[in-house]
């Protein structure tokens, strides 16, 4: 295990993306409508990204290691065009379906 | 030294082999002319490894290293604990082969250009031709068995592949009873069997010395002590020479290579001259030399099974020369008749390894025998490309590679005529070609150590030889004109003699077969660096008549031995002249008016029922087994158990399904806590 002090400011910030995680979910479990559903899974990829940068000061808070913080500039561009492609499937899943209410969107059960 | 040649040698031609497809973009010509240039520059810097195993060192680096020199240059596998060297190693044995399988398979080439044109699948050839002279070249140059492996399997791929070459099966490339691709199926898997216990060797090896590199097997003898103190010596070296027998086609895993010919007749010349059937004997030869040091270090306590192992591979080698010689007595394709001679000189080759192998104490005869069969390793390969190339023209002359369809092609082709004339002689043992002194020397090293089995089962082999050669000969090439090759006549295509392509791989390998034989106490010379790698002293072997040109050709002139060969090749001629080429005596009725003779006859037709055999128990087995299985589990006695056993499961399972997003997203994040609580608990 990793030597953690209390004042370790990666320690603040693994909380933080423990909490846009949770939030994230709960976002994407309780909503309908499928553009809260994808504001949702941003929050989730904030927090996820916030968790990389996070592991990096825990694990040499003096040292910044920058593998880290490279791996989260290309997650949130990733993040970025996930969006976009989520967002065009929803204009697709509106155009076919009508209704972007997740409990009417059911196609994919026994 | 070119620099970096041994490197290049075997890159380049693998490298290149991925590339083909791009100058296929540009232009046909220069697809073809890169493949063949290819296989040109890799045989220069092959050849420029020659002055240096003459001087007895290479200079790498300004460093002067004395040969053997084992090159490392990169690590391989950087595991700590396994790390592995990719080196090549620069010996006589691995100059000599990168050589020989670079010069012949550049002719093939060369030959192919003209052989191929207007195929649909040049391309595919090219790469995998290429591939496959890259592979044999790492094969031999490679200084451990783990990229020597890789070798093996590239070669066994690329084989499979050029032998199913024609993969659409139009019956016009059938030969025999199987389509190519089942052909080629047949090679990949019969050498696989082989394959299989040469990697367990290699492993078991490995586990004992922790290295898979030649030199240093050769300079410790720890693991092969304690090898033969847990027992299982012998069992090991068996598992080697199994690898050895599947690739060179020896009994009982020579079922393969007659099949081998539905692949273009230039990848036949490849597999039987220069790559894939020589790897195995150039292994034997290369383990042979580790062991001989190896014994010498460790004394008798190993002697008992390096004994059985080299009368293993000295009786396996002599009985399939007999073996695959009487079958080729009675063959009726020109291509299979020269895939039968191939695994009998192959025989010869190991049978005389082996007793090389049996000779360890003396120094002397070891060097005699061992030197016998690199003369026929290297005279082989150059007769056995020019008989396949010429078969090759004939057969596409004639449009059919069946015997009996040809027939008084003199007259038509009769520069083809001569230079397969060149390599039947050559192959028979006649004066003054090649395979003459090779021959010689290995019946002569036989006889004089006093293997006197092994010799007669030689030298009644090598009669048939000569019976089955000439009668290839005669059948092709004297007597009338079959009702085919008439046919052809009256349609407008008369069989001629080749193009220039063909012409100059064909006289250059015509030239060599007669050339060559003049050159072989060279061989000798050139791997004085390996006898003095092995610490035998100049006095054992310089007085030798295989190290000194004059003594070598005027002994072998003068013994007794010439009147053995004599009466062999006499023997063997003179059937063959009464029946074939003159048409004195009728065969056919010569077998079908005596029943013993028949019997005889039918047994060797069908390969003395072996391959039949074969098919019989593995593969009708297995086919039986599983339709067995498939009746009782299945349809019958479980009354589609399995299925419903899934059926009812699915229906449970199922209901998961719900369809509704935020449930399936409720079963993620309840995974995601699981694993969560998972980790922690495992700390």
């Amino acid at each position: 295990m990793v030597e953690v002090s209390a004042l370790n400011p990666g320690l603040i910030l693994v909380f933080t993306a423990v909490i846009l995680v949770v939030i994230g979910l709960y976002t994407i479990v309780t909503k309908k409508n499928l553009i809260r559903v994808i504001i949702g899974l941003e929050i989730m990829a904030t927090g996820v990204n916030i968790n990389f940068i996070a592991l990096s000061l825990l694990k040499h808070p003096v040292l910044i290691d920058p593998t880290s913080h490279v791996l989260t500039i290309i997650s949130i561009v990733l993040d970025g065009a996930l969006v976009g492609v989520a967002l065009g499937l929803t204009l697709i899943v509106y155009r076919k379906f009508k209704t972007l209410n997740t409990d009417r969107i059911r196609k994919l059960r026994w | 030294m070119l620099p970096y040649a041994p490197w290049v040698v075997w890159m380049l031609p693998i490298i290149m082999a991925f590339t083909h497809f791009i100058w296929e973009r540009i232009s046909t010509k220069l697809r073809d002319a890169m493949a063949v240039l290819t296989g040109f520059t890799s045989a220069v810097f092959a050849a420029s490894m020659i002055p240096d195993v003459i001087n007895g060192y290479v200079i790498i680096d300004g460093v002067k290293h004395h040969l053997p020199y084992d090159w490392k240059l990169v690590t391989w596998i950087p595991v700590p604990g396994l790390e592995i060297e990719m080196g090549v190693l620069i010996d006589p044995l691995s100059v000599l082969m990168a050589n020989i399988v670079a010069w012949i398979s550049s002719f093939i080439f060369l030959y192919s250009v003209e052989y191929l044109k207007g195929d649909r699948g040049i391309t595919r050839y090219w790469m995998l031709v290429n591939f496959f002279i890259g592979a044999m070249e790492l094969l031999v140059l490679s200084d451990n068995l783990l990229a020597m492996f890789f070798g093996w399997e590239g070669v066994g791929l690329a084989s499979y592949a050029l032998i199913g070459y024609w993969y659409e099966d139009k019956k016009k490339y059938w030969i025999g009873p199987y389509p190519p691709s089942h052909c080629g199926m047949k090679a990949f898997i019969t050498t696989r069997i082989g394959d299989v216990g040469l990697l367990a060797a290699m492993l078991i090896i490995f586990m004992y010395s922790g290295t898979f590199n030649f030199m240093e097997l050769a300079a410790h003898d720890s693991w092969i002590i304690s090898l033969a103190r847990d027992g299982i010596l012998t069992l090991v070296l068996l598992l080697i020479f199994l690898g050895p027998i599947g690739k060179s086609a020896q009994f009982p895993l020579h079922v393969w290579l007659p099949e081998a010919m539905a692949g273009p007749t230039t990848v036949s010349a490849l597999i039987h001259a220069a790559t894939m059937v020589k790897a195995g004997v150039y292994f034997v030869a290369r383990f042979t030399l580790v062991l001989f040091l190896v014994y010498h270090h460790a004394g008798e306590i190993i002697w008992p099974s390096l004994s059985t192992f080299f009368y293993t591979v000295a009786w396996i080698g002599a009985f399939t020369a007999f073996l695959a010689a009487s079958m080729g007595l009675v063959s009726d394709q020109i291509k299979k008749v020269l895939a039968y001679s191939t695994v009998s000189q192959l025989g010869y080759m190991f049978a005389i390894l082996g007793v090389a192998g049996l000779l360890m104490h003396h120094a002397e005869a070891f060097i005699d025998s061992f030197l016998s069969g690199i003369y026929h390793l290297f005279s082989h390969a150059i007769f056995k490309a020019l008989l396949f190339l010429s078969a090759g023209a004939v057969g596409h002359a004639v449009e059919s590679y069946m015997l009996k369809d040809m027939g008084g092609l003199r007259k038509y082709m009769p520069k083809t005529f001569i230079v397969m004339m060149v390599g039947a002689l050559a192959l028979s043992g006649v004066p003054p070609f090649n395979g003459f002194w090779s021959k010689d020397a290995i019946l002569h090293a036989l006889y004089a150590e006093k293997m006197t089995a092994l010799f007669i089962v030689l030298a009644i082999t090598a009669v048939m030889t000569v019976f089955y050669t000439f009668r290839m000969m005669g059948m092709a090439f004297y007597g009338e004109e079959s009702s085919h090759v008439k046919h052809l006549i009256e349609e407008g295509h008369k069989p001629h003699d080749p193009g220039i392509f063909m012409s100059i791989s064909l006289w250059v390998l015509a030239i060599g077969a007669v050339v060559s034989g003049f050159f072989l106490p060279g061989i000798s010379k050139f791997f004085i660096p390996s006898f003095e790698w092995l610490g035998i002293e100049a006095g054992h072997y310089a007085e030798l008549p295989l190290f000194n040109y004059m003594s070598f050709y005027v002994t072998t002139l003068t013994s007794p031995m010439l009147l053995v060969s004599i009466v062999i090749i006499l023997a063997g001629v003179v059937p063959a002249w009464g029946f074939y080429m003159t048409g004195k005596w009728d065969p056919v009725e010569f077998i079908s008016g005596n029943p013993l003779f028949r019997t005889i006859w039918s047994f060797l037709y069908n390969r003395w029922f072996i391959n039949t055999f074969y098919y019989a128990v593995f593969v009708e087995g297995t086919v039986q087994l599983s339709k067995l299985l498939f009746d009782t589990v299945e349809t019958n006695g479980g009354g589609n158990a399995l299925k419903n056993c899934y059926t009812s499961l699915a229906s449970y399972v199922r209901r998961l399904q719900t369809g509704y997003l935020r449930v399936n997203l409720s079963y993620i994040a309840l995974g995601l806590v699981l694993l969560f609580i998972i980790f922690l608990l495992l700390g």
